[in-house]
């Protein structure tokens, strides 16, 4: 199972000709931009610094993904085009790994545009340093678990698309956790957390103990490792056994 | 290339598959094979069939039962995929792409190297006769023939020993037709195999040296063209003073009607094979030079119509 170029250069050439998929993600990345270059507010805590390089880095990259990564094998499915590249000697596990890597790729690429921008208005701190680092190898295991988690969504066949199989998900895990605040079942609380996570992964990071700190990374990088190889994974058990073909 | 120790570059054996969970048959116990030099047609009623057997062979489906084989190897593996080069019947694309970047994008996609891909693109793309001009546009603006064409550039772009073609002159004209025609002869003529799946009949008994009727599924005949008995023949011979005469006594004491120019020669209609075998003899027996001698195709319509009533 090797990257074959073409599909990836194709597929990276297909993002950016939607064009206003392309404004909607440079006004993501100014949002990005902000968040990491000043400080953001959340559940009305203000969090500053590195601090804001995570938790104000999560949804907005999340968000950046799924925009990106919107029809990446779903729209040659639906387009029929998948037809002919399959009849080329490469193989499904190569097509989606492919596939994968470009929308990984434009992820890194806005990743290491928030560390830029954080870097150019905090400096480098050397208390802080290592931290960076850790932080940095954790959010690329996030952007890798997102564009697996995208990739096997759009391998998915349903008549809602990867957006709408990702809200049907988001939804039910959000009515669970609803009905759950009356019963308080404290495993399907944890169970139903850890979907969430799967389904949206993200960084966790306590910057006020720093060796809490270090620990929550190692665990999201873990985890978001974890992730990234299981979706992938089923992503191309998937196509392998998909059938293509157009009515005639 | 390898074609895996096979006389034949297609084979599809016992080939069965079902939608819905089995209850709607597809294609049921469908057998072909196609050797090297050789167009197969296969004709049939829309939902006949044709496309899932088209799509079994080249393995984008799973059959239930039977099995595909491309130069002997199983259909859909890399080794098959190799040898083959498709046009569907509704060409797919990426609506960014030209008709340079489509063909240049599946001569990546076929491991060629990178070196030669100019020269290749542009060397197919002449010979489809795609318009120059139109290379370097978006394919969404192309017109029906002009996709035609570039899909055909894209199935033959990556050397394809085998040919599989859904309608591959529709929408095309007449000149584009037998442009086309020319270019599938041509390339079963290099030992190529090609199967071609359509409905103008009066193209594929031009182009075709053996065609499978295909309908509710199941194979409803089968026929080599060449050897078909009940086919009307040809025999033309050479157009000269002091021959045409001399032919003229042989037709009528074999009382078949009189010959039509036809080629540079003149030539006569008969009922079959046999008959055709026999003209032939005393011809040569009266010393008329024999120029040619066939099957006439061209009433594929008559002979497939009458094909798929004997199975009702």
């Amino acid at each position: 199972m090797t990257l074959n170029k073409p599909v990836f250069f194709n597929t990276l050439r297909s993002q950016a000709d939607a064009t206003v998929r392309l404004v909607i993600a440079g006004l993501l990345t100014i949002l990005l931009y902000s968040f990491v270059s000043g400080e953001v507010a959340v559940n009305a805590t203000r969090i500053t610094g590195i601090g804001a390089l995570v938790t104000g880095g999560n949804y907005p990259l999340t968000m950046l993904l799924w925009l990106l990564g919107l029809g990446l094998i779903s729209r040659d499915i639906r387009s029929g085009s998948i037809q002919l590249v399959l009849l080329r000697p490469l193989t499904r596990a190569s097509y989606v790994l492919s596939k994968w890597a470009a929308l990984f790729s434009a992820g890194i690429a806005v990743l290491l545009f928030m560390h830029a921008a954080y870097l150019a208005h905090h400096g480098v701190d050397a208390e802080i340093a290592s931290s960076l680092v850790l932080i940095l190898a954790a959010q690329c295991l996030q952007v890798a678990a997102i564009a697996s988690v995208i990739t096997l969504f759009s391998t998915v066949p349903t008549k809602f698309g990867e957006l709408g199989l990702l809200t049907l998900c988001v939804l039910i895990v959000l009515m669970l956790k609803l009905l759950n605040l009356r019963y308080s079942v404290v495993f399907l609380d944890q169970v139903l957390d850890f979907a969430w996570r799967v389904v949206l992964p993200s960084v966790v990071f306590s910057p006020s103990v720093a060796d809490t700190g270090r620990g929550d990374l190692m665990i999201s990088l873990l985890f978001n490792a974890v992730v990234a190889v299981a979706t992938l994974s089923g992503a191309m058990a998937l196509m392998a056994r998909r059938e293509f073909v157009y009515a005639e | 290339m390898a074609t895996g120790g096979t006389q034949f570059l297609v084979e599809g054996f016992g080939l069965t598959k079902t939608y819905r969970g089995g209850k709607r048959p597809a294609v049921v116990d469908v057998s072909v094979r196609v050797a090297p030099g050789e167009i197969l047609g296969v004709i049939g009623p829309n939902g006949a069939g044709k496309t899932t057997l088209m799509a079994c062979l080249l393995g984008l489906l799973k059959p239930e039962s039977g099995w595909g084989r491309l130069g002997g190897h199983p259909s859909g593996s890399l080794q098959a995929n190799a040898l083959v080069g498709y046009l569907p019947e509704r060409l797919r694309f990426d609506p960014w792409m030209t008709g340079r970047n489509f063909v240049a994008f599946h001569h990546a996609l076929a491991g060629l190297p990178e070196s030669k891909r100019d020269s290749a693109v542009k060397a197919v793309l002449e010979d489809v006769g795609l318009d120059p001009q139109a290379w370097s546009q978006a394919i969404k603006s192309y017109s029906r023939g002009m996709l035609q064409r570039v899909g055909l550039a894209q199935a033959l772009v990556g050397q394809p020993r085998i040919l599989f073609l859904d309608e591959p002159t529709s929408g095309l004209d007449p000149d584009g037709a037998l442009q086309t025609r020319k270019r599938l002869q041509a390339f079963a003529a290099d030992g190529g195999a090609v199967v071609v799946n359509s409905h103008q009949l009066e193209q594929l008994s031009k182009l075709c040296h053996q065609v499978v009727f295909i309908k509710e599924g199941r194979l409803a005949g089968g026929e080599r063209l060449t050897n078909a008995a009940n086919l009307r023949w040809f025999v033309r011979w050479v157009k000269a003073d002091g021959v045409t005469d001399v032919a003229r006594s042989v037709l009528a004491t074999m009382r078949l009607q009189q010959g039509k120019v036809e080629d540079g020669g003149l030539e006569v209609d008969v009922a079959d094979e046999a008959t055709a075998a026999q003209l032939v003899t005393m011809l040569a027996k009266a010393s008329v030079p024999v120029l040619a001698a066939g099957p006439l195709k061209g009433d594929l319509e008559k002979y497939f119509m009458g094909g798929v009533r004997d199975t009702e």
